[in-house]
C-alpha cells in the first residue's frame, strides 16, 4: 500500500499492520524511516516544505513496488511519504517490507528508498534563517540507484 | 492549433512563475516541438530551459523530448527529483 500524505505516521502502527498480515508465513520485517535533519545541502536547516506531482507520484511507487515483488519474494510492502512543512526531527518517509527471509526483506526495503529517492517526483526545500532554498539532487544518489542494475 | 496546458513543479514553477502555462499544440508535435514554441511565447521559458536541468513527463512518466505529444495528453516540466 502506498500513501502520499501531510499528516505523520506511526511507526508502531504500520510494524503492527505489517504483521498483523502476515498469517504465519513472514520470517522478517524490515523498516526504514527517513527524518529532516539540521543540514543537508546547507547548515542550519530549521525544516522542509516537500512538494511532489499527484498522480505521477503514486504510479511511480506502484512501478517500484511490482519491481521489488519481482526481484524478491516479499510478502506485503508499505510506503509513505510525507508532503508539506515538516520541522525538524519530524518522520518524512517510511518503507516497510515483509518476506519469508531476512535477506529479502532488507534488500526490498533499500531497493525501495533507492529509487523512490531518484525516481519518484517528489522535491525538498531547505528552510533555514537566511530564507528557503530548493534541495539540488545528488549524483551519489542516482549512483547507489544504478548499483541495483 | 490548439491551446494546451503545460505543467511545471518546484522550483521550475517558481521559476516561470506559473503552476500551468497555455502553448499551442499541433497534430503530430513532439515535446521538442512545444518546447520551441513555449521558448518562442515565454521569455522565462526561454532561460529557464537554457540555465536549468529540466526532466519531461508525458502523462506521468519522463520521456525523451523526441515524444510525439498528443491532443489530450498530460505534459510536465520538473528538476531532478529529490524525495524520501
Amino acid at each position: 500500500m502506498i500513501s502520499v500524505q501531510e499528516h505523520d505516521f506511526s511507526m508502531a502502527d504500520e510494524y503492527e499492520a505489517l504483521k498483523s498480515q502476515s498469517g504465519g508465513r513472514n520470517g522478517a520485517i524490515a523498516t526504514f524511516v527517513g527524518l529532516v535533519r539540521d543540514y543537508g545541502d546547507q547548515r542550519g536547516v530549521t525544516g522542509l516544505s516537500l512538494e511532489h506531482y499527484p498522480g505521477m507520484t503514486e504510479r511511480v511507487l506502484e512501478t517500484l513496488v511490482a519491481q521489488a515483488h519481482s526481484r524478491w519474494n516479499v510478502s506485503q510492502t508499505r510506503i509513505i511519504h510525507r508532503v508539506g512543512e515538516l520541522l525538524l526531527d519530524e518522520q518524512i518517509v517510511f518503507v516497510g517490507v515483509s518476506a519469508a527471509h531476512r535477506s529479502d526483506a532488507f534488500a526490498a526495503c533499500e531497493f525501495l528508498m533507492d529509487f523512490l529517492k531518484t525516481q519518484a517526483p517528489f522535491w525538498k526545500k531547505e528552510m533555514t534563517q537566511d530564507g528557503a532554498k530548493w534541495v539540488e539532487a545528488k549524483e551519489s544518489d542516482s549512483h547507489k540507484a544504478q548499483s541495483w542494475d | 492549433m490548439i491551446p494546451m496546458k503545460v505543467k511545471f513543479f518546484a522550483s521550475l514553477r517558481e521559476y516561470v512563475g506559473h503552476d500551468q502555462l497555455d502553448v499551442q499544440w499541433h497534430s503530430g508535435d513532439t515535446v521538442a516541438e512545444l518546447i520551441d514554441r513555449l521558448q518562442e511565447e515565454y521569455e522565462l521559458c526561454a532561460k529557464m530551459f537554457r540555465e536549468k536541468n529540466v526532466l519531461c513527463a508525458l502523462n506521468q512518466s519522463v520521456v525523451p523530448v523526441s515524444t510525439e505529444v498528443g491532443e489530450q495528453d498530460e505534459l510536465a516540466f520538473f528538476p531532478p527529483v529529490t524525495g524520501g
